[in-house]
């Protein structure tokens, strides 16, 4: 008797996440169990694709492999959403293995009733805009941007700027119509979305990351024969998460060579201008830990410290 | 008595129905704000979009129990329209037998997930607004209306009985 | 029982269900339950009907359709749509079928703004449907203008549609917007066209007045200058880039409200009448919403969509032969769901054996959009058709659906062009982007 597995994610089927990794995975926990497990892949628009469903589903054992976004729903997850605070860290590899590293200690309680196959994040994204260049923090002023998370809302707001929430895919239209100026993004999701035909401007901040996690329902996986969790193990933890620095660097080469063919101009941040915007942002990501901590995560401070010397050891 | 409890649940639907278009007129007047202050001071309001989502869900779940109680959910009325009226009025109870467990469906498996959400403590994404506000008008909108469909349903049985004249033909 | 079996039991059941006066909206909802029930078990049910009629909702793009039905109601009862058709009546009402076209015009001009159907749809329908009442219009042609029109909003860019389609198969949005444009003004020809053919042979049911002399028609632009002036403001200001259509919705509905208000036309108790009817049109929408969303989560885990596209993929038949019974298949399936969701489900199946068979994928997505764009009109199922029914007295499903079919003649006109002269959809994007 075959053993179906359900695995959903919210991106759209045509994404790298589900051609190069999910997919891949799949086939491969397929083979190595000689047939024994088969699975099938609920992607974005489909019954099981919701982004803010992911976590909940997954733990009611709706389906039995889940790929979320950290931040969704919103305050579900807040020891994971440290990672996506503003200039943190520049590399997918590194935050990557930094998440992975401080997850049985800090951030495993959050899982509880899950079984954790990886976490990792993008590479950070990029202040994208249109009509007009943004090259320090003054020129944000007056601008409005799409973000993609509360943390940068919040950073945009601080730098003077008007945070738009809109759903990814309706970045395009809203700023052929200019009624966002700019939006930040990674240059994976410039590609995704097309939004190079749209864009005229591009400062690499290394601003920010998103977090994702890559979870097993718990009981599900404890009632998989010995050999099949054997697998699985092999095929998830740390040679799982070591993969995504590398991934997230090959997805991120045609958003990058989309800009490059139209000419748009690209500024990139040098290390002592990154760390002039992390401290001018310093109140921001303290007014957020803060918040945290009010709301109980009484460790977010330690959490924040901790992400911080693991991510400097990892981007020597 | 069916009589009263109708004209009770009559005017209650309507007056939950204006509360969901005052969230709407709300939603109306906040965005147009939101532009104003942009074109005047390049600053809009902050979570723009978190206000209008909450008010879009309390104008939507609202309004369905009215939309119930003035019949105005679209059905098609082919074959009830040769029935005789006996028969009409049977179907018409199995109708809203479906509707209230339908209906009722919502509020029951809705009410799980909202508490749910509420002891994770799941806020929205801008402003941090507690997800359980936005679940208010759902679990309200969704029980009302199944309490409607019990009284449409009600209506209907002395027709079922007498195999008197039923109300249908005003219906659409 | 296999899941495609199940799946084809719960399509008899929803027809059942409708035929004999269920709600729609509930219709879809049960039998999308129940179905899920029997494939999934009772835990996926129960997540599902805890998330998805919350979910269904949720979503910020959906506010304007509220927000222009709001506006579409203070314009009927201020009066502003009778001016409006006034003046268009001035101008054309001495055609046969004249206001029906001018409504198709409408139409289109509010498509090019608002990239949804339901949208277009509902706000046409408050401010067309009584106007061409009261000009002795036939119900069955005035509701099939307004049904049909609708569906503009996203045949003319920009629409939704169209960008989901250009993310899932890569494809760049410009070049599917350009494409989209010349076969969404044929659209809005061919409606015309239909209107005409149609009145021609029965002149009663869009009667011809007599023609108006030029001081009538001033006096008639005179009195329709303050809606030309809030309908300018919303277009004209979504297209300068000042406010999104959702900001637009809101801004309109204002604007007639304060219009109202001034024209001394709003007494609380007909602004109270206002906030009924927008409430039932409301409510009765996003109910079908949600009912649609729990029935896609069952049809989709049934596996059938992508099963009946496999199964015409490997018959190995002539690209043409295999395009028309895919579009057949669409116009199908279009007749239960929603367009969304058809392209959501299918695409990933579609994508790749369109371009196996050599089709061009831009041309293709202008054939798919335009294709689940049918769905929206034919019946039994049809959400374009659904919101006139909400917002019209009286009107039956049976008479709007004759009044259709003289458009659905129109639209496979277009489809057979569109495939015949490929050149429609691609020398616009080839001339601008190339
Ligand atoms: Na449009
Ligand atoms: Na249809």
């Amino acid at each position: 008797e075959t053993i179906e597995l359900k695995l959903s994610h919210f991106l759209p089927s045509s994404h790298p996440t589900q051609k190069e990794f999910l997919e891949p995975w799949a086939k491969e926990l397929e083979e190595r169990t000689n047939g024994q497990v088969k699975v099938s892949i609920f992607p974005a628009g489909s019954a099981f694709g919701h982004v803010a469903k992911q976590y909940d589903q997954v733990k009611a054992g709706v389906v039995d492999i889940s790929h979320g976004l950290t931040g969704f729903p919103r305050g579900r997850l807040p020891r994971t959403l440290i990672m996506d605070l503003p200039f943190l860290t520049k590399s997918s590899d590194a935050a990557s293995r930094t998440l992975w590293d401080l997850y049985p200690e800090y951030l495993a309680q959050e899982y509880a009733g899950l079984k954790v196959l990886a976490l990792h994040a993008h590479n950070p994204g990029l202040i994208h805009t249109r009509g007009k260049q943004v090259k320090s923090m003054e020129d944000l002023k007056g601008m409005r941007l799409r973000a993609p998370s509360a943390a940068i809302s919040m950073m945009l707001k601080q730098l003077g700027a008007t945070p738009v929430g809109l759903p990814p895919t309706q970045v395009y239209e809203n700023l052929q119509k200019g009624v966002i100026d700019g939006n930040v993004f990674p240059y994976e999701a410039v590609h995704g979305f097309k939004l190079s035909e749209v864009l005229d401007y591009h400062l690499d901040a290394k601003a920010y990351t998103t977090s994702f996690y890559f979870v097993m329902n718990e009981k599900k996986y404890n009632a998989l024969p010995a050999d099949v969790r054997t697998v699985i193990d092999d095929m998830s933890g740390e040679s799982l998460v070591a993969k995504f620095g590398p991934w997230w660097n090959s997805w991120d080469k045609p958003g990058l060579a989309d800009i490059e063919n139209k000419g748009n101009p690209i500024v990139t941040l040098s290390d002592t201008q990154r760390e002039e915007w992390r401290v001018a942002l310093q109140p921001t990501t303290d007014g957020y830990i803060k918040g945290l901590e009010e709301k109980g995560v009484t460790n977010a401070r330690e959490i924040y410290d901790a992400a911080v010397k693991t991510i400097a050891k990892y981007e020597q | 008595m069916i009589d009263l409890l109708k004209k009770r649940l009559t005017s209650t639907t309507r007056y939950v129905a204006w509360l969901g278009m005052f969230f709407l007129l709300a939603a109306m007047i906040i965005t147009t704000v939101d532009v104003v202050l942009r074109k005047v001071d390049n600053q809009g309001i902050y979570g723009t979009i978190d206000l209008i989502q909450l008010m879009i869900v309390s104008a939507a779940y609202l309004s369905i129990p009215h939309a119930f109680m003035t019949k105005s959910h679209v059905s098609v009325s082919i074959l009830s329209d040769m029935m005789a009226p006996r028969y009409a009025a049977l179907s018409q109870v199995l109708a809203t037998f479906l509707s209230f467990c339908f209906m009722l469906a919502i509020a029951w498996f809705g009410y799980a997930q909202a508490q749910m959400q509420s002891e994770y403590g799941d806020i929205s994404i801008t402003l941090g607004i507690p997800m359980i506000y936005y679940w208010v008008p759902v679990l309200l909108g969704s029980a009302l209306s199944a309490a409607v469909t019990v009284c449409i349903a009600a209506e209907q049985f002395p027709i079922i009985l007498n195999g008197g004249p039923t109300m249908l033909s005003q219906d659409k | 029982m296999s899941s495609s079996l199940i799946g084809l039991l719960a399509f008899a059941a929803l027809f059942g269900l409708i035929a004999i006066r269920v709600p729609i909206a509930i219709a879809m909802g049960v039998v999308g339950a129940v179905g899920g029930l029997a494939i999934n078990g009772f835990d996926s049910v129960a997540f599902i009907m805890g998330s998805v009629p919350f979910e269904s909702i949720f979503p910020y793009s959906l506010s304007v359709i509220p927000l222009f039905i709001l506006m579409g109601v203070f314009s009927a009862k201020a009066g502003l749509s009778r001016a409006l058709y006034d003046a268009a009546h001035a101008f054309i009402g001495h055609y046969k079928g004249g206001l029906a076209m001018a409504t198709v015009g409408a139409c289109a001009a509010f498509g090019a703004i608002c990239g949804s159907s339901l949208a277009t749809a509902a706000t046409m329908c408050r401010v067309a449907m009584p106007e061409m009442r009261r000009r002795n219009y036939d119900d069955g042609l005035a509701s099939a203008t307004i049904a049909a029109g609708g569906t503009l909003g996203v045949l003319i860019p920009p629409s939704v549609i169209m960008v989901i389609y250009a993310i899932l198969t890569e494809q760049s949005i410009g070049r599917l917007f350009a494409a989209a444009l010349i076969p969404g003004l044929l659209a809005t020809v061919l409606y015309m066209v239909a209107i005409k053919i149609k009145t021609a042979r029965n002149p009663e049911q869009g009667p011809a007045d007599e023609r108006v002399n030029w001081p009538e028609r001033i006096v008639a632009m005179i009195n329709v200058w303050p809606v030309m002036v809030l309908f300018g403001v919303v277009i004209g200001g979504i297209y300068a880039g000042w406010f999104s259509p959702t900001e637009a919705a809101a801004i309109g509905a204002i604007g007639a409200f304060l219009l109202a208000l001034f024209k001394r036309q709003l007494s609380f108790k007909t602004f109270l009448d206002c906030l009924d009817e927008t409430a039932s049109t409301t409510g009765m929408i996003f109910l079908i919403l949600i009912g649609t969303a729990v029935f896609n989560y069952f049809v989709e885990t049934t596996g059938l969509p992508q099963s009946l596209v496999a199964s015409v993929g490997e018959l190995g038949w002539d690209p043409y032969v295999i395009l028309i019974l895919l579009i057949v298949f669409y116009v199908v399936l279009g007749c239960f769901m929603d367009a969304l969701s058809m392209i959501l489900l299918t695409l990933p199946f579609i994508y790749p054996l369109i371009t196996s068979l050599g089709f061009d994928p831009i041309w293709f997505g202008v054939i798919m959009v335009s294709v689940v764009e049918v769905g929206l009109i034919t019946p039994p199922v049809g959400m374009n058709l659904f919101i006139i029914m909400a917002g019209t007295p009286g009107l039956k499903l049976q008479t709007i659906s004759r009044g259709v079919i003289s458009f659905l003649f129109a639209d496979v006109a277009r489809l057979a062009l569109l495939i015949l002269f490929p050149a429609l959809s691609l020398w616009l994007p080839a001339l601008l982007m190339d």
